[in-house]
């Protein structure tokens, strides 16, 4: 009963075409703060994480044009934690003056080398967060505020379909309807920038 | 249960808020009764198993966002990269201090600045007359821009003391080191003549004796620098000079790539300078040895060879890339009139890992000189 997958221009895919500026726009909302992320979990304070996230993108953008289609099915993301590690230890590097260079020299060992398990997974999961954190932001603004709280509010809070329904003023039946609605339209965002189904992702 | 269990065409419908029959009230009426149905829709929405996953996450969730992340995605947004930024190509002499001899563009400390020969990521070079000694110089002044970051400034100086240490017939000599008006600067030979870069671009490639013969001064210029404990790091057509007449080589900017490694421009992410000859370890930023400036080198012979550059790119994080990741055709390939060992010599230097390349540029120099 599932229907045929859609196919649409990936995201990587249309940023090889340089002049697409919507494809950009969302490439950096989308990827910037994950990259962000990894920095602040690598212990950077706010304004250096932001910095070398910004950096990571530029490097990025010059690389998305050479970017293989076949290639970035997955792959993308590991070029980008790499690319992010190199600027990682690149900005380790340059703190080395600094009063806790000790701590800093181990880091900066670490970051020499392949991603560990944990990192990796790590990533991995900071990934798929921000692709749901990405896909929520967007749609929000999509539906009525009725809908969407039927939706964030049983399937993200976690609260009762019926007490839900009781809080909104409708039936329980229309918060399923709503809340389906609202998943459906997150999937087909995410699936637009992924490639992969996102059951596969989560797996 | 109010209504029969509606079809699959239907429950597709209701997502997309455009059903008719059942109207929502009716849909809504059988799916608070049936257990069944609800599952069929939230299969059709594609929701099993990941939102639970998503939602249980969010109290792990990421780092919080803030003002600066926003800035960051803000200065990204309005910088896509069909718009690169271009480089200056003309300097502002604004720090030179004006002069009424005719014939002078200022001073720079006690030198009198004739004109200005050239400017890079790492330097503005003037042609200037030193009065004391009475002789023409080159000065190379690290960009005011490069200047303000005191890591930049220490490390030009440094590199620019340790370049001065090498003495060698295919090595630009450098007279002096020093700092004017907070500008460090160093004073060199001026050499009358051009870069190898305006050589090719004007004949194209070079014929076999001459690319032996550039060659070996160059590997030899560098193996003296080398034997110091020296590495070049930006080798490129555009650092070997061909004196007027004969022709010999004198390679310049020896470390200065370092100055620029810590300076603002490579913090906001561009690139000093082209990295088109840039090593794959240089690329990613790793430890580099002297086998860095062979890889660089095996370019240069590469270009003289074929007249073409085996990682040009219009941009420079593209250059970086295929720097790291392509093998560019055999020279010999490209240019039929070259011997193959030559090529496979090329070859060889261009090797992606260090360790493939020959060792030292004293044998390189050696067995291309036997050639010659």
């Amino acid at each position: 009963m599932s229907a045929a997958p859609l196919t649409r221009p990936s995201l990587l895919l249309r940023l090889r075409d340089v002049d697409d500026a919507e494809a950009w726009s969302e490439f950096v909302r989308l990827y910037t703060p994950l990259v962000f992320s990894h920095c602040r979990r690598h212990g950077l304070q706010d304004a250096d994480a932001a910095d070398v996230a910004q950096d990571v993108m530029r490097v990025a953008a010059g690389a998305m044009p050479e970017f293989q289609y076949d290639a970035a099915r997955g792959k993308f993301r590991g070029w980008l934690l790499q690319t992010t590690r190199h600027r990682l230890h690149k900005f380790f590097a340059r703190q080395q003056r600094a009063p806790q260079a000790a701590s800093e020299t181990a880091m900066e060992r670490f970051l020499d080398g392949e991603p560990g398990a944990d990192e990796q997974a790590r990533w991995e999961e900071d990934y798929r967060q921000r692709l749901f954190d990405w896909a929520a932001e967007k749609a929000r603004a999509e539906f009525q505020p009725a809908t969407w709280d039927a939706f964030w509010k049983t399937a993200v809070d976690a609260v009762s379909v019926k007490e839900v329904a009781g809080q909104l003023g409708i039936s329980i039946g229309a918060v399923y309807i709503a809340r389906s609605r609202v998943i459906a339209r997150l999937r087909e965002l995410i699936e637009t920038v992924t490639d992969e189904p996102v059951a596969t992702l989560e797996k | 249960m109010p209504g029969a269990c509606p079809a699959t065409e239907q429950l597709a419908a209701a997502l997309r808020g455009k059903q008719s029959s059942p109207t929502e009230a009716e849909l809504a009426a059988h799916l608070a009764e049936c257990a069944n149905c609800r599952a069929r829709l939230e299969e059709l929405a594609g929701g099993s198993g990941w939102l639970e996953t998503r939602a249980k996450a969010r109290g792990a969730s990421l780092p919080p966002a803030s003002e600066s992340l926003h800035k960051a995605i803000e200065a990204l947004e309005s910088h896509a990269p069909g718009q690169e930024v271009k480089p200056e190509t003309t300097a502002p002499l604004s720090f030179l201090q004006s002069s009424d001899q005719p014939g002078i563009l200022g001073r720079f400390g006690p030198y009198e600045v004739i004109a200005q020969v050239a400017i890079g990521g790492m330097g503005i070079v003037l042609k200037a007359r030193d009065p004391g000694l009475n002789r023409i110089v080159a000065l190379k002044i690290l960009p005011p821009a490069l200047a303000a970051n005191s890591l930049a400034r220490a490390r030009f100086i440094r590199e620019a003391r340790a370049a001065a240490a090498v003495v060698h017939e295919h090595v630009v000599p450098i007279y002096a080191v020093d700092e004017f008006a907070g500008l460090p600067y160093l004073v060199m030979q001026f050499i009358e003549g051009r870069p190898l870069s305006e050589r090719i671009r004007a004949s194209g490639a070079l014929r076999l004796e001459e690319i032996l013969r550039i060659g070996a001064q160059t590997a030899a210029g560098l193996a003296a620098a080398h034997a110091q404990g020296l590495i070049h790091r930006d080798v490129k057509p555009g650092n070997i000079l061909l004196e007027n007449g004969v022709e010999r080589v004198k390679i310049t900017d020896f470390g200065l790539a370092r100055a620029a490694d810590d300076s603002s421009l490579t913090r906001e992410g561009y690139i000093a300078g082209t990295p088109e000859y840039m090593s794959p370890e240089q690329a990613r930023n790793e430890p580099v040895d002297q086998r860095a400036d062979l890889f660089s080198f095996g370019c240069v012979l590469y270009e003289m060879a074929t007249g073409i550059s085996p990682f040009r790119a219009e941009k420079p994080l593209v250059a970086m890339r295929r720097v790291c990741d392509e093998e560019p055709p055999a020279a010999h390939t490209l240019n039929p009139k070259l011997p193959e060992w030559l090529g496979q010599m090329i070859q060889r230097l261009m090797a992606k890992n260090a360790a493939a390349r020959p060792e030292t540029a004293v044998e390189v120099a050696a067995e291309l000189l036997i050639l010659a």
